[in-house]
């Protein structure tokens, strides 16, 4: 059925164009898509061929970037599609909501692909990733991360399946999945939390804080992230109902962004307030350390006030939230590299002495993302972009107004 | 057999004999000499277990002999211990150093001693020693704390493994399995003495000239592509293959045990400030060490239960 739809679509802009190749903005976008892939890819040889070597990261700052990457695309793969099923299944809000449904699961796809690929190659031995399913031990949250990461990708997939391939009883397998997928969501990205809460050693991320901030970060990503793509992606994007639900989703992302803020700030002040060289230290190197301009300019200047701003004016157009929720959607990803990073750093206040001890790469409380490191990023940025610029032009995963959960 | 040299070994002078006879069997041991001469030159002929009663060194058998109540060097008492804990089952031993941080002098040989031995690439120390400065001019002094891997009886590196990579032997060494270790490096952010180092595969002689070697000399990435003998298996050094890409750390020098060989740092400690031994042997050196006042372990508060002890 969707071959049929794309050839019609294919022949029609063929008949439009006289038969003429002509560079429409779909064919542009590809082109920045495959010309981004190709420029990534001199990351991902520089990663196959030489390891870990090419990255700044190191025996004190074992995980960087990519890491930090992977957590913010769970957030934003499992918020969206969480928010999106609390509201349309739970919740019954079935104005439009239900017609994003192909093009978030299709997202979430891209979305999954990017982080496994910055994952997948985060790792020393990438190609025995297999380990895990053979070897697991279950006492590691890391493996649960992993499974439940596993079991996550099935039920999209399989969502995906039916709807690009609809059979009788296929809603209802559908339904059943969306359910499933509320507890695994969570799950997932409390586990994700958890991986760094039980963490002893980093006096930041240990303790029972982390896990409930990452599940808040996916709520507040996820939103962000469907009320983007619900406005600009919409058929037409006019009409009252258009308008009445990109005003109720901003509204939301606004409440949400907020208690996320003062649930952050409390958090920071508890651990300020003390002073524990050994708590606070990671905090003072995010606020002000070398990289105070990726907390202030990024989170709070572009991801926060903004966004609030924007959200909080007198006229609520529907362009207006968009680029409020697009500004706080893309940085966000400040939140899980203010995480990741700056506790590792601190080592000097956990353990005094060890850096000066010994000297050899990697032994130095530093990092900042490589060439390497950002073009393996780009290359990650620019399959997914590629994976969804194919689902939604080629395999039709738009957004339908006519649809119902 | 090695006990049958030991019988036939006149006995008149046995302080000094035993001392002269420990102490050449020891600078061997550091020279990676007798049984070891074989792993060195022939990866080949690398046991594939570790090592059995029959591969240790006849210099570091049980002396029949010994006189716990005789002074002797700690090292030659250290070794004799080290025999007579070998004849137990691993279950039964109980391996604990302890580092006397007065008598360190920071010289760091236990930490060349191990880069020698473990044939460590940059970035990767097994045995660093932490300098600090105490009080202010004119009351003030240096101190010196060696850190090797603690060994904790609860290490908090050992449950974050994802497949079990990672794990805690019966006679408390926690060691690697580098061929399962996937290189996720979750055990290194855990480990609260950052006492874990990743393995990137950096060479000595990365962006040094080359040339011919018959101008320059034998080419010395030779030396760097020797393979290390940890775990008791000859791991030669190829490019992304294991230990490279791995998580490594301080294993007591296991291979070296199991041989009836102490730790190098141990051995090559001019100061005799590091000493090893058998806990569970009430006898042993480090048990009377560990029961002192003055004993301490870092960072006690966390309940790992380190097994380096510190005398201070």
């Amino acid at each position: 059925m969707a071959r049929e739809i794309i050839t019609e679509k294919t022949e029609k802009a063929q008949r439009e164009a006289g038969g003429r190749f002509s560079w429409t903005p779909d064919r542009w976008l590809w082109l920045v898509g495959i010309v981004a892939l190709l420029i990534g890819s001199i990351g991902l040889f520089d990663r196959l061929l030489h390891g870990l070597r090419p990255t700044d990261l190191g025996s004190f700052v074992p995980w960087g970037l990519w890491v930090a990457a992977y957590e913010y695309f769970v957030w934003l793969e499992v918020g969206s599609l969480f928010m999106f099923t609390l509201l349309v299944y739970v919740f019954k809000w079935e104005s439009l909501l239900p017609g994003m449904a192909r093009m978030l699961y299709l997202t979430a796809i891209a979305i999954l692909g990017m982080a496994l690929i910055l994952i997948g190659l985060d790792l020393g031995h990438p190609f025995r990733v297999w380990h895990v399913v053979v070897y697991p031990q279950w006492g590691s949250l890391m493996t649960w991360m992993i499974w439940l990461h596993m079991v996550y990708m099935a039920v999209l997939v399989g969502k995906l399946y039916i709807e690009l391939r609809p059979f009788p009883g296929g809603e209802r397998i559908s339904r059943w999945l969306s359910y499933a997928s509320l507890p695994l969501g969570i799950g997932l990205v409390v586990i994700a939390g958890s991986v760094f809460g039980v963490i002893i050693a980093r006096p930041t991320w240990q303790g029972s804080a982390l896990p409930l901030y990452f599940f808040l970060s996916a709520l507040v990503a996820g939103t962000g992230l469907l009320t983007a793509q619900f406005i600009w992606f919409w058929p037409g994007r006019r009409g009252e109902a258009y308008l009445a639900t990109a005003r109720g989703l901003g509204r939301m992302l606004l409440w949400l962004l907020i208690v996320g803020f003062v649930a952050s700030a409390l958090g920071g002040l508890v651990i300020l307030y003390p002073g524990v060289p050994a708590q606070a230290e990671a905090l003072r190197l995010t606020l002000f350390g070398p990289f105070w301009w990726v907390y202030w300019l990024f989170h709070i200047g572009l991801g926060i006030i903004v966004p609030i701003v924007l959200l909080l004016g007198r006229t609520q157009t529907a362009r207006r939230i968009g680029i409020a929720a697009t500004l706080f959607t893309v940085t966000f990803i400040a939140v899980p590299l203010n995480i990741v990073i700056p506790a590792q750093l601190a080592i000097e206040t956990v353990e005094p002495g060890l850096i000066a001890a010994y000297r050899g790469p990697g032994l130095i409380p530093y990092y900042f993302p490589t060439l390497s490191e950002w073009l393996l990023m780009l290359y990650a940025l620019a399959f997914g972009f590629l994976v969804f610029l194919y689902g939604y032009n080629v395999l039709w995963l738009r957004p339908k107004a006519d649809e119902h959960p | 057999m090695p006990t049958d040299e030991k019988k036939t070994t006149p006995n008149t002078d046995v302080d000094r004999g035993r001392f002269l006879g420990g102490m050449l069997g020891l600078s061997g041991a550091a020279l990676v000499s007798g049984p070891l001469d074989g792993l060195a030159n022939d990866p080949e002929a690398a046991p594939t277990e570790l090592g059995t009663a029959t591969q240790r060194s006849p210099a570091f058998d049980v002396d029949e002999d010994y006189d716990p109540t005789q002074p002797v060097d700690v090292l030659v008492r250290m070794q004799q211990e080290l025999g007579r804990a070998l004849e137990k089952s691993t279950a039964e031993r109980r391996w604990v150093m302890v580092i006397d941080l007065r008598k360190c002098v920071g010289c760091h040989a236990c930490t060349i001693a191990c880069v020698s031995e473990n044939k460590l690439p940059p970035g990767v120390v097994y045995r660093q020693v932490v300098e600090e400065e105490v009080g202010t001019y004119p009351n003030v002094r240096r101190r010196f704390i060696p850190r090797p891997c603690l060994h904790c009886a609860e290490p908090p590196c050992v449950p974050v493994c994802p497949v079990n990579a990672t794990y805690r032997r019966a006679d408390g060494i926690v060691v690697m399995d580098y061929d399962r270790c996937i290189g996720c490096r979750y055990c290194m952010t855990a480990c609260p003495y950052s006492s874990r180092y990743f393995d990137f595969g950096f060479s000595q002689y990365d962006e040094t000239p080359t040339g011919n070697e018959a101008v320059l000399g034998e080419g010395g990435s030779v030396i760097e592509l020797l393979p290390t003998f940890e775990y008791g298996r000859a791991w030669p050094r190829q490019r992304e293959k294991s230990p490279i890409g791995n998580v490594r750390k301080c294993h007591f020098c296991m291979h070296r045990i199991e041989v009836g060989e102490l730790p190098a740092c141990t051995t090559n400690c001019i100061g005799r400030a590091t000493f090893f031994g058998d806990a569970n042997d009430p006898h042993s050196l480090v048990s009377e060490l560990i029961a002192k006042p003055n004993i301490m372990r870092l960072r006690e508060e966390l309940g790992t239960e380190p097994k380096v002890y510190y005398l201070t």
